[in-house]
């Protein structure tokens, strides 16, 4: 039976939009020195020259560290849970997540790669590297998500077998990869790989955030557009064509526009996984699979999961960090296995 | 009308079809019979244009099949595949929803609307509407899909229509069967759609189809009306079984009795 709930799509909107105000309110004021709500909120005003007013002595706390920070986690959760809903539309499957098949490895491997091999990079002007792994990492994540997308393809159905091997295969290499460019790596190299294995935001600043931000917000736009044909290919590829839509052409666009949102994440935060799983699916729990509602939503909750995850790493033993990705794979992990099983009493589609 | 004209169907160096020369009319009932692995649903996907001919060539109302874009064959096509899987819990009317989408822009007007809910009630499936497809029965699936299918060519009477229907009775009860190709054969004649069916069930073939083509071995082999074809000696010739053909006791067509296979001497002798 369908135990979809039958609100309309503004008021889930609206609650999650809420949702991910509090949360952003929260993140803003907690931290190694706690700011007064009061003191956040006059500093934002201040900033946007609205308000004129004395916000105290932690406005630079705020603004230079702690606010980029914020935004990093919004928009590379939205990136991420975005991406996941427009893959598993995609691949026809529930579990294609970008993280588990391995397009995020492939994103960091190709990062990795740039560090430890570009002779000069940790010497490049800080403009130039800004630029340079994004691009790795957008080219790496294109790479793996067309060679899984073609060894997942059996006459035109999507092996989910093939499809988690691959991925299996690509994150083991990928790790390898990783593993054997870290013994090539100086000591300046290893600190900025160690934060490629487990994901952190803590490198959040603005020149990073005005550069990126724009190309993830484009790509999930972009992925927003597609919302009617992932409907349609949910019918089946074949079935989308007879629909009137350009399987080919609509394929190559998804899978550029997720490999820029997975890939310049990865280059801003390291490897997150599971965001891109968990979201989707709760919500498809909840507002069923029409990815019209399912894409919007999707960026909500996962802006505001990973704000809260950010939040937890950064405050659970402070004034030390823990890496952002054990906490969201401390979640998605056990889900992942809950999602396993139910579809194994569920008919089983692996 | 579809026009085909001797339409070669290669892949990976095998040839598929053979000069398929056939005509489908608006308004008419096609039946599509034959054996396994004769080509019937490469026939189907060629009339979808899934997949193009190595030779001969399609018409489509005077144009080439090739010339249409794909929107264009969409709002005037519409294919109902063998099987559609689904893993996502879309409920039955976002299902029938998606068959407007060649004719709406972002949201359903009223008249899609009216045209969804036709569509469901016709197929008999309108108390579904708010069923998840993932937890309805195969046969409730099929009549979902058909439902779909025809609200895509509803509504736009101005052109010739067609509906290309790969085996739409294979998971439904003996009721359902006879309700679907009714439904399709009242539609043909009111609304002048043109329907391809591709069928195992002769008898069906016999009670609704108004022309048969005859697939073996991606030959076309008969095609003609009902009555002429579906006679003892091209069944036998075609499935290699015997069968007998007689009158329909209450209707003016033919009927076909198996009768029953004994296997041969040396296919019993090599099993024991």
């Amino acid at each position: 039976m369908s135990t979809r709930s039958k609100l309309a799509f503004p008021v889930y909107f609206g609650l999650l939009l809420s949702l991910l105000m509090i949360v952003t309110g929260i993140s803003l004021g907690t931290g190694a020195v706690n700011i007064p709500a009061k003191e956040v909120f006059l500093t934002l005003t201040n900033s946007l020259h609205i308000t004129n007013a004395d916000a105290g002595n932690l406005q630079s706390v705020l603004l230079n560290i702690r606010l980029p920070r914020v935004i990093l986690a919004i928009i590379v959760g939205a990136a991420l849970a975005v991406s996941g809903a427009a893959m598993q539309g995609l691949f026809r499957n529930p579990l294609a997540d970008p993280g588990l098949v391995g397009i995020s490895s492939g994103a960091a491997l190709a990062a990795v790669l740039v560090i430890v091999l570009v002779p000069t990079f940790t010497e490049l002007p800080k403009s130039l590297n800004l630029y340079l792994l994004p691009i790795a990492a957008f080219i790496g994540s294109l790479v793996v998500t067309m060679i899984v997308h073609r060894l997942s393809q059996v006459h035109g159905k999507t092996e989910v077998s093939t499809l988690l091997l691959a991925g299996i295969a690509i994150n083991a290499i990928a790790g390898a990869g990783t593993g054997l460019l870290t013994y090539m790596a100086d000591d300046t190299q290893l600190r900025i790989l160690t934060f490629w294995s487990m994901g952190s935001l803590g490198s959040a600043n603005w020149d990073q955030l005005i550069f990126a931000g724009p190309i993830i917000l484009i790509a999930l736009v972009g992925i927003n557009f597609h919302a009617k044909a992932l409907n349609a290919i949910a019918l089946g590829e074949a079935e989308a064509g007879h629909l009137g839509y350009n399987l080919e052409s609509i394929k190559r666009r998804l899978i550029v526009l997720v490999a820029l949102a997975v890939g310049t994440s990865v280059a801003l935060s390291g490897t997150i996984g599971f965001v891109g799983l968990v979201i989707p699916h709760l919500l498809r729990l909840i507002i069923g699979p029409n990815h019209r509602m399912l894409l919007p939503l999707s960026a909500l909750l996962g802006a505001s999961l990973l704000l809260g995850a950010d939040l937890i790493a950064r405050t659970l033993i402070s004034p030390a960090e823990l890496p952002i990705g054990i906490i969201t794979t401390i979640i998605g992990g056990p889900f992942f296995l809950w999602l396993l099983l139910r579809f194994r009493r569920h008919g089983g589609i692996i | 009308m579809f026009k085909l004209h001797n339409v070669c169907i290669e892949r990976s160096g095998k040839q598929l079809l053979k000069n398929i020369s056939f005509d489908l009319s608006p308004g008419e009932v096609l039946a599509v019979i034959g054996p396994n692995g004769a080509g019937k649903s490469t026939l189907l996907k060629t009339l979808s244009a899934d997949l193009s001919p190595a030779s001969g060539n399609i018409q489509l109302d005077d144009k080439a099949l090739h010339q249409y874009s794909k929107k264009q064959l969409a709002q005037i096509r519409a294919v109902l595949p063998q099987s559609a899987e689904m893993h996502f819990p879309f409920t039955v009317q976002e299902i029938v929803e998606m068959g407007r989408t060649p004719h709406s822009n972002r949201s359903l007007s009223t008249l899609d609307k009216n045209i969804v809910m036709q569509s469901m009630e016709i197929t008999q499936i309108a108390d579904l509407k708010d069923r998840s497809i993932t937890y309805l029965s195969g046969g409730e699936r099929q009549r979902v899909q058909l439902a779909r299918v025809l609200c895509q060519i509803l509504g736009a009477e101005h052109n010739n229509r067609y509906l290309l229907l790969d085996e739409p009775t294979s998971a439904l009860d003996l009721s359902h069967q006879h309700h679907v190709l009714s439904i399709v054969g009242e539609l043909a004649k009111q609304h002048g759609i043109g329907v391809m069916v591709i069928l195992h069930d002769l008898n069906l073939a016999a009670l609704y189809a108004d022309k048969v083509v005859v697939l073996k071995k991606g030959e076309v082999t008969h095609y003609g009306s009902p009555d002429d074809i579906l006679q003892a000696q091209p069944i036998q010739n075609v499935f290699g079984i015997s069968v007998a053909a007689t009158r329909h006791p209450s209707h003016a067509c033919q009927l076909i009795i198996s009768n029953r296979k004994t296997p041969s001497k040396e296919v019993i002798s090599h099993v024991l």
